[in-house]
C-alpha cells in the first residue's frame, strides 16, 4: 500500500497535470517572462506538495493553487517595483511620442478604424492571443498597473500603494500603457 | 490639462483613460463629449480601449499561452522526486 506522502505526491501531479496551463497562463499575463512564469508555476506546486495537510477540500483545487500563485506574483512585483527609481517615471510614462507639443495625434500615432467583428469566435482567439503578446511587451511597471487594474480588479489606491506612486503618476503610467497597449493591437491585429 | 472647454487629445484621451476608473465631474464629461463629437480619432481611441479593457477582463478564462510539453515534464519530475 502506498504511503501517504506518495499519494499526496500524485495528488499534486494529477494537479498539476490539470492546472499547469491554466496556472501558466494566469502567471504570463502578469510577469511577461516565460521563464519567470514557468518558475512561478513549479513553485507554486512545490508549495502546494507542502502545504497539502492543512488544504482542506472547503475551496476549489483551481482557487487554492491561484491563491499561492497570486501570493508568488505580489512578491514578484514588489522586487520589480523597487528596482525602479521612482523619479524616472515621468519620463518612462511621457505621451510624448504620441502626442506633439500641442497635444495633437502624431500622424503615424492616429487611431484607425478596426475591422474587428467581436462575434466571429475565431477572430476573437486571435484577437486574445496578440493581446497576450502586447502585455509582455509593456514596460514593467505599466503592465504592472494595468493587469491589477484591469484583470486582478484592484483599486486604484491599493495599486498606488503597490507601486509606491501618487494618483498623478498612476494616470500618467495608465494613459501610457493604454495608448501603448492600443498601438500594439492595432499595428499586429488590423493589418494581417 | 487646460482649463477651457476645449482640450487637446491628449487630455481627452487622458479623460477617456480616468473614466474607466471612475465617474468623471460635469464639466470633464462635457469637455470630453464636445472634443469627441468633433474628434474622429479620440472616438476610436475611446471604442478600441473599450474593446481591449473587455478581453483583457476574460484573459485568464480564455487561457491563449500553453506551457511546452518539456517544461511540463520537467516540473512533473521535480514534483515526483
Amino acid at each position: 500500500m502506498p504511503d501517504k506522502q506518495s499519494q499526496t505526491n500524485q495528488k499534486i501531479a494529477q494537479l498539476f497535470k490539470d492546472y499547469a496551463d491554466y496556472l501558466y497562463n494566469f502567471a504570463i499575463s502578469r510577469v511577461s517572462d516565460t521563464h519567470v512564469a514557468e518558475d512561478m508555476v513549479q513553485e507554486t506546486f512545490i508549495s502546494a506538495l507542502k502545504s497539502y495537510d492543512s488544504f482542506e477540500a472547503k475551496s476549489k483545487e483551481s482557487t487554492w493553487l491561484t491563491a499561492i500563485l497570486k501570493n508568488k506574483i505580489i512578491d514578484h512585483y514588489r522586487k520589480k517595483v523597487k528596482q525602479y527609481l521612482h523619479d524616472s517615471i515621468d519620463r518612462l510614462s511621457a505621451s510624448d511620442d504620441f502626442f506633439d507639443d500641442k497635444g495633437s495625434w502624431y500622424k503615424d500615432q492616429r487611431p484607425s478604424k478596426w475591422d474587428f467583428d467581436t462575434d466571429k469566435s475565431i477572430e476573437q482567439q486571435e484577437f486574445y492571443q496578440i493581446l497576450q503578446e502586447c502585455l509582455t511587451r509593456l514596460n514593467e511597471i505599466h503592465r504592472i498597473a494595468f493587469v491589477m487594474k484591469h484583470m486582478d480588479d484592484v483599486n486604484t489606491d491599493e495599486i498606488c500603494k503597490e507601486l509606491n506612486v501618487t494618483a498623478s503618476n498612476y494616470w500618467v503610467i495608465m494613459h501610457r500603457a493604454k495608448l501603448q497597449l492600443r498601438k500594439c493591437m492595432e499595428t499586429n491585429w488590423t493589418k494581417i | 490639462m487646460k482649463k477651457g472647454l476645449m482640450i487637446t487629445c491628449k487630455d481627452a484621451t487622458q479623460l477617456v483613460v480616468k473614466k474607466n476608473h471612475e465617474v468623471l465631474n460635469m464639466w470633464d464629461r462635457m469637455r470630453l463629449l464636445m472634443h469627441l463629437s468633433m474628434c474622429r480619432f479620440c472616438s476610436l481611441f475611446e471604442k478600441q480601449n473599450k474593446i481591449i479593457d473587455e478581453h483583457t477582463a476574460k484573459l485568464d478564462e480564455i487561457s491563449p499561452a500553453h506551457m511546452t510539453r518539456d517544461s511540463k515534464e520537467k516540473i512533473l519530475h521535480e514534483l515526483e522526486k
